[in-house]
């Protein structure tokens, strides 16, 4: 099955205090265009605090937040780029704090399932041009033009 | 044949990775494994059924585990990968 990926789940230049107020504008957005059902934005916070999401790798830091699949009706991935970076908590060491830049939203709808997408994103986190370019992008159109190729390809 | 069981925090994602990763390194290899995934809160009820287990995530209560522990963020960032799927084949061959 694929998963959505469009300008309209693009969001740059985002100001929050807290990672919980990001995750919760990222999570509304998916539920007010029917990718997820109720319950998936308390899901989403939830498993953060649980189970981080952070991700310890070189450069500009990725967050990839996700839930049950059973919260999810049609898979879709939101992202959302920070002006200023938010603190997030390693997903392998969740006491240690990471500045993040990027989230990715993941509402994936199977189990183990979207094995290439994630693969992709995967490569994405290592990806210090990509990253750099999209955080320079000064528009949605522009930054879906980089990662089209990256995610959908 | 070795069963591995590989953890993340909802069993879906970083997880579906690894287990992709392990299963390609094993098959160069001409290892044959078992490869599963589960929540990190499932780890400790059945992490005992298999040989090792990998994670991506901390594991709270690892008393109960009485298998070695792979920890595999390293798959994910590329930063030392290459070892960790080192100790992963020793631990198959072994």
């Amino acid at each position: 099955m694929s998963i959505f990926f469009g300008e309209d789940l693009i969001y740059r230049d985002l100001e929050f205090n807290s990672s919980k107020g990001l995750l919760g504008f990222l999570a509304d957005s998916l539920y007010k265009k029917g990718f997820v059902k109720e319950g998936f934005k308390e899901a989403i916070i939830k498993r953060e605090e649980e189970y981080p999401t952070a991700i310890p790798a070189e450069g500009l830091k990725i967050a990839i937040p996700h839930a049950d699949h059973k919260l999810v009706e049609k898979a879709a991935i939101a992202i959302g780029i920070l002006k200023n970076s938010v603190d997030f908590h390693s997903m392998e060491e969740p006491e240690n704090i990471i500045p993040v830049k990027i989230v990715i939203m993941l509402a994936l709808d199977e189990p183990h399932g979207h094995i290439e997408m994630l693969q992709k994103i995967v490569t994405l986190i290592k990806d210090q041009v990509a990253k750099q370019a999209i955080l320079k992008a000064s528009s949605k159109e522009e930054i879906y033009e980089i990662l089209e190729p990256i995610l959908l390809q | 044949m070795k069963r591995i069981l590989v953890a993340c925090g909802n069993g879906i994602a970083t997880s579906t990775v690894v287990a992709i990763k392990i299963r390609e390194a094993c098959e160069s290899e001409n290892i044959k494994v078992y490869v599963d995934q589960c929540k990190l809160m499932e780890l400790d009820s059945r992490a005992n059924d298999f040989d090792f287990v990998v994670t991506t995530g901390k594991i709270q209560n690892n008393e109960k585990i009485s298998v070695p522990i792979v920890g595999a963020m390293s798959m994910l960032t590329g930063i030392g990968e290459e070892e960790t799927i080192e100790k992963i084949i020793n631990l198959c061959k072994n």
